[in-house]
């Protein structure tokens, strides 16, 4: 397969919000790409930018508080930044589908769960009525939906969240797109829910060969499903590697904390790392290193020197000076 | 594994758990088996009325209750009874007519103002302001004494002054919808601006409006009745509650019982659909679900 085919390039990527309190760039230069038939980390904490950074993709930004600011997104040749909302409309969920956090909220109440597919099915491709139907209970079966005639008739507040959850993502594959969005898919579902949305979401690229963008705070998630991650920290990309490369040597002292901060079985249970401070208000964001307030190994030069990202090894990437041949030495 | 959950889950019917917390309260369930009872009267009224309404009996003018005409005769010997039951269906055609016209101008004008908002926001809701800064009755008078009497004209002054309330809570429902995490699905999925605003937010927007669509009922049937009674309304010899109870304040002293069944159905009538519009926005109170 062309595997590594490029699919998604976001280059430089700006995008502002504004707030009540002022502008918050929330997506502050980021770069990344995603390629064919592969699942792609987009990991951070809340606030950091990672669904500004889907949002800004789907061109989906809360007008007119949000909008993109700079850079370009080019996905198939194409830089979805300057399509008009006419093209952009014909993309969305026919190339490029998300799945939100919330499968409670982000289904109709009122409208049949069939009747949902349907209306995704019939958004971009030319059917019958009956044949869309066929397709829709199809795919509640591709999803893990046994009996998906009973579950089509049924409103959404009538099944289970990790039901719901499944339904979101037929609504996502109706049109079978290249590239799925998936917004913390997990977050509100109970483990073992959580587990098997993890394995359908591998399922759908394994069989279809569909790329998938994967956001979350969750390093668990990335470590099982991923091929590559891209850590973001206060709209930036920090570190990006191969899944392995980044579990086996973290090079950012951002990567790091959070790689502690994961609970595992086989360690002694001792008191949970956790990174310290806060989330940076992104209004006034700190100089230099963006990090430096709460990085454990914080240098004065750190407080006024922004980093770059600097290569560190093959595919490995960080934003980090104590990568940087200049200031290396001072932490000898 | 996950079916498990889902019967755990109550089942709860939208239509039958409104209709449970209706029966909870007393006067709500008077006013919905007085609406339902009403319904069918104005409907089956040319079946069981038990005399011709326009039927003229000059000699017993102005009889009082007695076998078998059981609320008397009128000023022209007419069956008072028959009459309401007539009257019933006027008045119900007319609030049923008002309503669903408003409805629909405020659901259009509503959603368009909610939806695209800034400057067809602006223009719609002024408009709207406009009627509401009259006095609506007053309005409606004004109206009436320029295009005339007749029914078709008493529906339109009404619907004049009444859609713009539908509007208001239209505008203000879509507004909170447009918001809503599933309209942002919906945008990601590809749909259409149209197909978004019929069927995503227009029928998300309508159950809140059942409730004010219910007590409208209620104003849309004593406005009626008020500008029948004021000689604007339903043409004679045509049964309305509000004429009957004009013409039979004249024989206040003499045949009281003209007035008081008048009166008394309308105050009922009234009465039971602000009960029912009462009970169901309290029914329909999510903090009152279990």
């Amino acid at each position: 397969m062309d595997k590594d085919k490029v699919l998604l390039e976001v280059r430089n990527l700006v995008a502002c919000i504004e707030t009540g309190s002022g502008l918050v760039k929330a997506v502050d230069d980021v770069s990344f790409d995603v390629r064919k038939g592969e699942i792609v980390g987009l990991v951070g904490e809340s606030g950091c930018g990672k669904t500004m950074t889907a949002l800004s993709i789907m061109r989906l930004l809360p007008e007119p508080f949000g909008r993109i600011v700079g850079g370009s997104i080019y996905f198939e040749g194409q830089d979805l930044t300057k399509l008009t909302e006419e093209e952009m409309r014909a993309i969305r969920g026919n190339k490029i589908s998300i799945i939100f956090q919330d499968p409670l909220t982000a289904l109709n109440p009122i409208m049949k769960i069939g009747e949902q597919i349907v209306e995704a099915i019939v958004a971009h491709r030319k059917v019958d009525k009956n044949e869309a139907k066929r397709r829709a209970i199809e795919l509640l079966h591709s999803v893990g939906i046994p009996d998906g005639e009973v579950i089509a008739s049924q409103y959404p507040f009538r099944v289970s969240g990790g039901m719901r959850q499944r339904v979101m993502i037929a609504v996502a594959l109706a049109c079978d797109p290249v590239l799925l969005i998936a917004d913390e898919p997990t977050t509100n579902l109970d483990v073992s829910i959580q587990a098997q949305i993890l394995e359908l979401i591998n399922e759908i690229r394994r069989k279809r060969g569909t790329s998938v963008l994967l956001i979350t705070h969750n390093l668990g998630l990335v470590a099982w499903l991923c091929d590559r991650v891209f850590v973001m920290y206060a709209g930036k990309i920090v570190e990006h590697a191969p899944t392995e490369a980044l579990f086996a040597n973290p090079y950012h002292p951002y990567t790091q904390l959070l790689l502690k901060s994961v609970p595992k079985l086989d360690s002694p249970r001792d008191k949970l790392t956790t990174v310290e401070g806060e989330v940076p208000n992104l209004i006034k964001p700190p100089s230099g290193c963006r990090f430096h307030p709460r990085c454990p190994y914080v240098k004065e030069f750190c407080r006024t020197v922004e980093p770059a990202l600097i290569k560190v090894n093959t595919d490995h990437y960080t934003r980090c000076l104590m990568q940087d041949s200049r200031y290396s030495g001072e932490w000898k | 594994m996950e079916r498990k959950e889902e019967v755990e889950e109550v089942p709860r019917g939208e239509l039958r758990t409104l209709l449970r917390n209706l029966r909870r309260s007393r006067t709500a369930t008077f006013g919905l088996i007085y609406v339902i009872a009403l319904v069918i009267v104005a409907i089956l009224a040319p079946i069981i009325s038990p005399f011709d309404p326009y039927a003229q009996d000059l000699q017993n003018r102005l009889q009082p209750p007695s076998f078998p005409h059981i609320l008397g005769l009128d000023e022209f010997g007419r069956d008072v009874l028959t009459r309401l039951i007539h009257g019933a269906t006027v008045s119900m055609q007319v609030g049923l007519e008002v309503v669903l016209l408003s409805l629909l101008i405020g659901v259009v004008v509503g959603a368009i103002s909610g939806y695209y908002g800034g400057w067809a926001d602006m223009v719609c809701m002024r408009i709207a302001d406009i009627f509401l800064a009259f006095p609506s009755l007053v309005l409606a008078i004004g109206i009436m004494a320029v295009l005339g009497p007749s029914i078709f004209n008493v529906v339109l002054s009404l619907v004049i002054v009444s859609w713009p309330y539908y509007a208001r809570v239209i505008r203000s429902q879509t507004i909170t919808l447009k918001k809503m995490d599933f309209i942002t699905a919906a945008i990601a999925m590809g749909a259409s601006k149209k197909r978004i605003l019929f069927t995503h937010i227009i029928p998300n927007a309508i159950p809140p409006v059942i409730i004010l669509a219910t007590l409208g009922m209620g104003s849309a049937i004593l406005a009626e009745a008020g500008l029948s009674f004021l000689g604007l309304g339903v043409n004679p010899p045509i049964p309305s509650w509000g004429s009957m109870v004009a013409s039979g304040r004249d024989y206040i002293l003499q045949a009281p019982h003209i007035v008081i069944s008048s009166g008394l159905v309308i105050t009922i009538t009234v009465l039971a659909f602000n009960l029912l519009g009462d009970g169901l926005r309290d029914a329909l109170d999510p903090r009152l679900r279990i």
